[in-house]
């Protein structure tokens, strides 16, 4: 058993910490996040020097973490600009995959993933909007979904809807099924969400489908299998989000010891050693519990268990850290980005499955496996 | 623990004046700061001089009444209380021994405010410095809340005097600023011969802060519980109301438990004569409840409760705020273990 990364991994680190070091200023990590802006320019700097490789799983996860240590808003809103590829690289098809993920790998398109309603967070099975199939076999879709993610800057998005009727209360979750929706399509309208808490930098926004016509070839995998596509994705998205939240942490950790090392008595005192041994260790718990995810996950092999126990266990640790880095570091930690990233840390307790959601995960997979033993 | 009836009409005075003139404006309080207009009605209500004697306009609340009237108005707006905090313990305070009366009567009519820059007294490696150099007093003071207010009273560490300013003052550009986004908050130039000495001690001021904090912080625990537990009696999921569910119902209704304990404990503490430690006590059980309980309400609330529209994520920014600007964490708690074990303890 090998704990250490490979060094190629440990170089990519080192650029993608000095390239978020050198483009999140300080200035700049203020701008976006007060004015709620998407940073376009910083997203294209990372790009042109490579930062963001989508066909290696393990540099994208060393990436995430290094972004995220600097600033989670910014690191958010450049790793994002892809989110949702993955249901096309799995499911799409030649021309799907040329059309819609070719030019968001390049960096030429964005697009964003639309699940969340206004009636149905984590209860993804509520899904209420309809695509409703039409005569020709293409689908008008009708409906609104909620937190969008790159809503309003989003060439595309793949939606999942309600394409059949609920069989019984039992199988809410039956007769979904995902499409690809142009977001310049008639009948796409967007408002951007403001006033979030944290993550400002990021685009979140309610979309709404108003008799969106939906080419037939625009269905993504099989009819009727959107639910057990997006739970799929979701095994994977977690597993990033893990690493956002660890990379929060560390963040949080590198302020405390920052004023460690220009202060003497306050790194003298045990309460403030105790404080960044407790981070650092649950870091590092966090850490050993992801990438042990991550290597089931990147070998297509992907462990529920492990992968909610990840996401929930290292959101907590982001906002813990970030919660105890602040208390100890006081004002000094309030003026900096220590509360920027105490406001960023805690989405991550709530998207892509609450932490009681990963909790339900951890237990019914666990027993499913339990039992089968 | 009851309250006699002249505490409990205050209360609810209180709670109705919250709802009607605070809690339709919470939103702009956030994003804009505190209006005039609301000031002026908190001044008409009597409480910017909530402990200013009648006579200046004030309403001469006694601990408790104030302990009521913060956390009253922080459950509906933890900024509002905290602009009544500021214009109460720090300034009116430091100005009632050498009877001030004219500019307390001003604060309490809301024509003006006033601040204490108390950085110095705060968990911070560089507070700024202020001098006195014959009959000017200068430098810069690097945290300071009401920043836009008119008058300052800091604090010439090198001879631990308070002084009054009312002009040669600049307020610099804004902090990034987690909580209380209703009050301004800045560092401040200071360059002023017009000042005016005051007999009360900064550290009289900061000994006194521990009881209305722990209101504030009481008040905060109550707002978003509140908030919490009414969108778990609406929101649907998985078929169910929120509230059915165990493990969120079975922690509001700790929260909620504790809540009460709380509200007791306050009563308690603000019932009886000063007494530090209790209050420290307070103080420091307050806080973590407020931080625990603001962040499990967002938790309810899910990706609504990330969204200022709600009311429910200022309230888990203020909670975490007020940790850190209620005082010096740190020497609070060698302060509070000192006590406890009567004496020097916990410094190593």
């Amino acid at each position: 058993m090998d704990f250490n990364l490979p060094p190629e991994l440990e170089e990519k680190r080192k650029i993608v910490r000095a390239f978020a070091l050198k483009e999140f200023t300080d200035d700049k990590k203020r701008y976006f996040d007060e004015n709620e802006k998407f940073p376009f320019e910083i997203r294209k700097k990372a790009l042109e020097q490579g930062i963001l490789q989508y066909g290696n799983y393990w540099d994208l996860l060393i990436t995430i973490e290094e972004l995220f240590r600097v600033d989670p808003g910014l690191g958010f809103s450049i790793f994002a600009s892809f989110f949702g590829n993955e249901n096309i690289m799995l499911l799409g098809t030649d021309e799907q995959k040329k059309k819609y993920l070719d030019p968001v790998l390049k960096g030429e398109k964005i697009m964003g993933f639309a699940v969340t309603e206004p009636v149905a967070g984590s209860d993804v099975a509520g899904i209420a909007s309809k695509l409703e199939k039409q005569p020709d076999g293409s689908w008008i879709l009708n409906g609104s979904k909620m937190f969008i993610t790159n809503g309003t800057i989003a060439d595309h998005l793949v939606v999942v809807a309600r394409s059949g009727p609920v069989p019984s209360d039992q199988k809410r979750h039956h007769n979904m099924s995902m499409v690809i929706v142009e977001t310049k399509w008639p009948g796409v309208s967007t408002n951007k969400l403001y006033g979030k808490m944290g993550m400002r930098a990021s685009d979140t926004a309610e979309v709404i489908f108003d008799n969106v016509r939906v080419p037939k070839e625009n269905l993504l995998g099989e009819e009727g299998k959107g639910f057990y596509y997006a739970m799929n994705f979701f095994n994977i998205s977690r597993i990033y989000v893990a690493a956002m939240a660890i990379g929060i942490a560390q963040g949080a950790l590198d302020l405390i010891v920052e004023k460690a090392k220009k202060d003497k008595a306050f790194s003298s005192m045990e309460s403030t050693q105790f404080t960044i041994a407790e981070i650092a260790t649950r870091i590092e718990a966090a850490r050993l519990i992801t990438y042990k995810a991550a290597s089931y996950l990147f070998q297509f092999n992907p462990d529920p268990v492990l992968t909610s126990m990840a996401k929930y266990y290292a959101a907590e640790t982001g906002t813990y850290a970030t919660e105890k880095a602040l208390l100890a570091t006081g004002m000094d930690g309030a003026v900096i980005s220590l509360e920027r990233m105490f406001r960023d840390a805690k989405i991550n307790e709530i998207w892509e499955g609450s932490s009681e959601i990963e909790e339900l995960t951890v237990y019914r997979m666990l027993m499913k496996k339990l039992e089968s033993e | 623990m009851n309250m006699d009836e002249e505490h409990k009409v205050l209360e609810s005075v209180l709670k109705e004046f919250s709802q009607k003139e605070i809690e339709p404006v919470n939103k702009s309080i956030e994003i804009d700061g505190l209006s005039s207009d609301l000031k002026n009605k908190l001044a008409s209500q009597g409480f910017l001089g909530a402990l200013a004697p009648v006579e200046t306009g004030g309403a001469n609340l006694d601990r408790l009444g104030y302990s009521i009237l913060l956390r009253e108005i922080a459950t509906a707006s933890p900024s509002a209380a905290f602009y009544i905090f500021i214009q109460n313990s720090l300034v009116i305070k430091s100005l009632m021994k050498d009877k001030n009366m004219e500019i307390i009567s001003q604060i309490a009519s809301g024509k003006i405010s006033g601040t204490m820059a108390y950085s110095t007294r705060l968990n911070m490696l560089d507070p700024g410095h202020i001098k006195k150099n014959g009959n000017m007093i200068e430098g810069v003071l690097n945290a300071v809340f009401n920043s836009t207010g008119n008058i300052f009273i800091v604090n010439v560490e090198e001879e631990n005097n308070l002084y009054m300013i009312d002009s040669g003052y600049e307020k610099l550009p804004n902090h990034e600023q987690l909580g209380f986004r209703g009050v301004s908050f800045s560092p401040v130039r200071f360059k002023s011969s017009n000042f005016k000495p005051l007999s009360t001690k900064m550290d009289e001021i900061i000994e006194d802060i521990h009881l209305p904090v722990a209101a504030i912080a009481i008040g905060i625990a109550n707002g978003a519980l509140s908030k919490a537990i009414s969108y778990a009696k609406e929101r649907d999921a998985f078929l169910h109301k929120l509230k059915d569910f165990q493990p969120l119902a079975f922690n509001m209704a700790q929260a909620y438990s504790e809540l009460d304990a709380f509200n007791t404990y306050l009563v308690s503490v603000a019932e009886d004569q000063k007494d530090l430690k209790k209050e420290m006590m307070l103080k420091t059980v307050s806080l973590d409840f407020a931080r625990r309980t603001s962040k499990l309400a967002l938790q309810v609330h899910g990706g609504y409760g990330y969204l200022m529209d709600f009311g429910v994520e200022k309230f888990y920014r203020d909670a975490m705020f007020l940790s850190i600007v209620g005082g010096h964490s740190l020497i609070d708690r060698v302060k509070l273990s000192e006590l406890i074990f009567e004496g020097k303890a916990g410094f190593i």
